[in-house]
């Protein structure tokens, strides 16, 4: 068995996508509709065929609710790994990303934060090397 | 350009601070194009930790990867074995109240709060069944090329087992 899906809520698939796209460089890998529901994902743009990221929408209450307390308690909902975040954060940077925390380091790794524009904190990871 | 390399610079120079292993990410090709940012970690919400990592490696077959204490804070994930440098799950403790009732109505809501892939929904159904696995629904064809099999996995979760015929 394979973990090849992890998920991220978002207020807003449109808006999510362009975000993830656009602004910290992902590529869109699934997007399918069925009515009212849509399956949109995205995937690293080195390694298309690598973990998927779903952008789901946040229609539900509990969803919701755990999504704004993430956000109000300063929490990342997703996290991501570089080898580089330094780069990452300049790239991101001059593409509109807006960082609540430049590269800091902490113990084992260098860590930045931002916000996707759609109810979260995105967390960027360099783990230190020995 | 300018940009990146000076940021390359500046992490070249400050190489050498505290450094603990980092299993988790291969050497830096210094040489090749940068990877950019990487899709590495889901995250699922357990009542038991020392349970959870029992179920996801002796049950589901998931290879522990990480596990670090610091004070009540555990830090522990599972890896693919077939994937051992592959996208990793944290088993993460449900100690936040607002993850709790999160976890709880996707449970009541018979919603499963992970989806695992595979190339054999079958065996794998089998497999985890002889272990003691509690299936609430075996393998069902839901759309044509897409078979799917949900379990509990003891912890406060639903999990779906999903093959795709492709």
């Amino acid at each position: 068995m394979k973990i090849k899906l992890t998920s991220v809520y978002v207020d807003d698939q449109a808006k999510a996508l362009r975000f993830y796209t656009e602004v910290l460089g992902f590529v869109k890998k699934a997007d399918f509709g069925n009515e009212a529901y849509r399956w949109l994902t995205v995937a690293s743009a080195e390694d298309p065929d690598g973990t998927e990221l779903q952008l789901a929408a946040n229609t539900d209450p509990a969803a919701k609710a755990y999504q704004q307390a993430m956000f109000e308690k300063t929490q990342p909902a997703v996290m991501f790994f570089t080898d580089d975040v330094k780069a990452d954060y300049e790239r991101i940077k001059a593409n509109g990303g807006e960082f609540t925390k430049p590269p800091t380091e902490v113990t084992g790794s260098t860590i930045a934060m931002l916000t996707d524009t759609c109810g979260n904190l995105v967390q960027i990871t360099q783990l230190a090397r020995w | 350009m300018l940009t990146k390399i000076l940021a390359l610079s500046l992490i070249l120079a400050g190489c050498g601070g505290s450094a603990k292993p980092a299993a988790t990410t291969p050497p830096a090709a210094a040489a090749t194009a940068r990877k950019g940012l990487q899709i590495r970690l889901t995250t699922i919400y357990v009542d038991d930790q020392a349970k959870a990592l029992r179920f996801y490696t002796d049950v589901l077959g998931f290879a522990k990867k990480d596990d670090e204490t610091n004070g009540p804070y555990r830090w522990i994930t599972v890896t693919s074995p077939s994937e051992p440098n592959g996208t990793e799950l944290q088993l993460a403790a449900n100690d936040d109240p607002a993850a709790k009732a999160y976890q709880q109505a996707k449970f009541k809501n018979n919603e499963p709060a992970i989806m695992f892939y595979t190339d054999d929904i079958k065996a794998d159904y089998e497999r985890i069944k002889a272990l003691g696995a509690e299936f609430t629904s075996p393998p069902t064809e839901v759309m044509p090329g897409s078979t799917i099999a949900t379990l509990k996995d003891t912890c406060g979760n639903f999990i779906q087992l999903t093959q795709l015929d492709r």
